[in-house]
């Protein structure tokens, strides 16, 4: 051990300088010892966040000048700025990979936008709205049931997703019904599909089903 | 099958105090509070991991995880196997619950140390108190399975065991109560440099505790008293005169509300006191003591905690406050939480006396107790004393270590033996 006449105590772990007042200590009676490991903070990983988020920044600007300035013929720029959005949320939520409910419904969710802007800036062919949500509405869907079907045990975690990608297939045929898009069976299917999952999921699993309503709603 | 059955379909509101730990915890605010126990000898992590599996089946309300509704948060069964790890990062950080299997509590273990970090949602100092007693009997157990240890009870027979997995605030609230109003006057806060993000200073004395309460005796003070008056003045000496003229030094203390209302809970159960002091001029220790008594006498009362029970318990139940989504509870809570941070420039938490069974107090050498800091309360403290020897704990977002030096070189100029500890920052 050290002591430390200035503060008048004696430092444990028998440091040459006080941890208290920074004035050299003297050696003492007692043997010395450790609590805590020795840590090193590292500012790396948010180091390279900051570069990296500055780089998008610089990117997409790049992109949006360029783009205004030489006037191309479609809007490239924007197919730029949302695979930069949908990369950054991709990384946020790289956590939720445990959460494989949350993370099929953020990315369902993520790559619909970006298909959407990438349909716009390519002309607007109706290809992401008229075809592809609703097949990746199925998609999530179908591998949300699966794993319900081989993991059980995990029902209290998937089941709260599986609603809620099930409520937006069911109210998907509002973009049939207000004339969004021009195809029509393609939500027909999925309107039919998200039901019939919703309708099954209580019907098969009421008790459980039941309890997990109570607990998400309760006030 | 019908236990596991039982587990399938149990879960369990959040009590008063735990909804608002809930809603305003984030990375800087953690809310999540260590109580280490340093041993004689090294420690067995698979010794330690058995002992964590089995106290987690005996007391079962720490076998949950939390999970979000649409109003609320709640706790429901956690099926998986709790994680002991050797301690390789800074005290009181965030609990990951992905990280964590989904525990709201982190067991490690560094040499000789055994720590368990709590999130505040899920229990207060009495509660975890009460887990690491049972988890050191499961672990000396386990160790030496030929002796006969002397039992940590975690349950008492004379009562239900609902009893504790009550909500107590819910149970002793009363609309005959008067009610308290939340304005807060602002208070004198810490500023300074801060260390980088994640990085906390800890700083422990350790003391006699005969001689802690001797010279709180001689000033005719309770230890916490002293104490707390000891600490006043040195975050009154560290601010450089900034505090004098200007808003009262507050403290923060946490109160156990079963001294005063009959509760097994092991969920939350405290009420706080705030402890201030106005320098409008010089100020000796004594006269900070007095006016520290004083305060003291005055809001130590059941009559003095009531209100602040009822505006609490109210406020949850009100229609308005009940329908709103969570995610603008949250806003709210933050707000208002912050709004009565800005009246206490810190915090000093004293657990009290630790008592173990005679058989298992030979292989334990001390207990420390840490507080996670917050923005507004980059400086925080904790007392815990067991078999003869006093912790007090300073953790640190400050660069400066002013206060813990004016504060620690009082107590050895005060006569009282001290040994600082800490963690290298």
């Amino acid at each position: 051990m050290t002591f430390c006449k200035r503060c008048g105590v004696r430092l444990c772990d028998g440091s040459e300088t006080c941890v208290l007042c920074g004035s050299r200590t003297r050696p003492a009676e007692g043997e010395s010892f450790r609590d805590y490991p020795v840590l090193r903070y590292s500012n790396r990983l948010r180091s390279l966040i900051r570069l990296l988020a500055m780089l998008s920044v610089a990117i997409v600007g790049a992109s949006l000048y360029i783009d205004y300035r030489f006037d191309f013929d479609t809007i490239w720029s924007f197919i730029v700025l949302g695979a930069t959005i949908y990369g950054w949320t991709a990384f946020f939520t790289r956590k939720s990979r445990r959460n494989i409910g949350l993370m099929i419904f953020v990315q369902l969710i993520a790559i619909s936008l970006l298909g959407y802007v990438i349909d716009i800036s390519t002309g607007n062919h109706g290809w992401m709205l008229g075809y592809c949500l609703p097949f990746m509405i199925i998609a999530a869907q179908g591998v949300i049931v699966s794993l319900l079907i081989v993991r059980p045990m995990l029902f209290r975690e998937f089941l709260l997703y599986e609603w809620m990608i099930g409520i937006m297939g069911v109210l998907s045929i509002l973009l049939m019904v207000f004339d969004v898009v021009a195809v029509h069976w393609p939500y027909i299917t999925v309107c039919i599909y998200s039901a019939f999952l919703l309708v099954g999921t209580v019907l098969l699993a009421d008790r459980k089903a039941k309890n997990e309503l109570v607990k998400r709603f309760h006030f | 099958m019908e236990n596991s059955n039982y587990r399938e379909f149990y879960w369990k509101r959040l009590d008063n105090a735990a909804k608002g730990f809930s809603a305003i915890s984030d990375t800087n605010n953690t809310n999540v509070f260590r109580i280490s126990v340093k041993l004689g000898e090294p420690v067995l992590p698979p010794v330690l991991q058995q002992a964590v599996e089995r106290t987690l089946s005996e007391i079962p309300s720490f076998n949950i995880k939390q999970r979000k509704g649409l109003f609320w948060y709640y706790f429901e069964s956690n099926f998986s196997k709790p994680i002991v790890l050797e301690e390789k990062s800074f005290p009181c950080l965030r609990i990951d619950r992905w990280a964590n299997n989904g525990f709201l509590f982190r067991t490690s273990y560094y040499d000789c140390k055994i720590n368990l970090e709590v999130f505040h949602a899920l229990t207060d100092g009495t509660g975890a108190l009460m887990f690491l007693k049972r988890l050191l009997y499961n672990y000396f157990s386990l160790l030496y399975p030929d002796r006969e240890l002397n039992e940590c009870a975690v349950f008492d027979s004379s009562c239900h065991p609902n009893e504790y997995d009550e909500d107590s605030f819910l149970k002793n609230y009363s609309r005959s109560q008067k009610k308290a109003g939340h304005t807060a006057q602002p208070a004198y806060r810490l500023r300074g440099p801060r260390l980088e993000k994640k990085v906390t200073r800890v700083i422990t004395g350790i003391m006699p505790v005969s001689q802690v309460v001797a010279r709180a005796k001689a000033y005719k003070a309770t230890v916490t008293e002293y104490l707390s008056a000891a600490l006043i003045r040195a975050i009154y000496l560290g601010s450089n005169a900034r505090a004098r003229g200007g808003p009262p030094v507050v403290l923060c203390i946490p109160v156990n509300l079963r001294s005063f209302y009959p509760s097994h809970t092991l969920s939350n159960f405290f009420s706080y006191l705030n402890i201030g002091v106005r320098f409008e001029r010089e100020r000796s220790f004594e006269e900070i003591l007095e006016q520290v008594r004083a305060e003291f006498s005055r809001q130590l009362q059941r009559e003095e905690m009531e209100p602040k029970l009822r505006y609490n318990v109210e406020a949850e139940h009100n229609l308005a406050v009940r329908f709103l989504p969570l995610s603008l509870k949250k806003l709210g809570l933050r707000l208002i939480h912050r709004r009565g941070e800005r009246g206490q420039s810190c915090a000093l938490s004293n657990l009290g006396i630790v008592e173990l069974p005679e058989d298992i107090r030979p292989f334990v050498e001390r207990f420390d107790v840490l507080m996670s800091i917050s923005s507004l309360k980059p400086l925080k403290a904790s007392v815990v004393s067991f078999n003869g020897k006093l912790s007090f704990t300073f953790t640190s977002a400050l660069l400066s270590t002013d206060i813990q030096q004016y504060f620690f070189s009082f107590l050895s100029g005060e006569k009282i033996d001290t040994e600082i500890l800490s963690n290298y920052i």
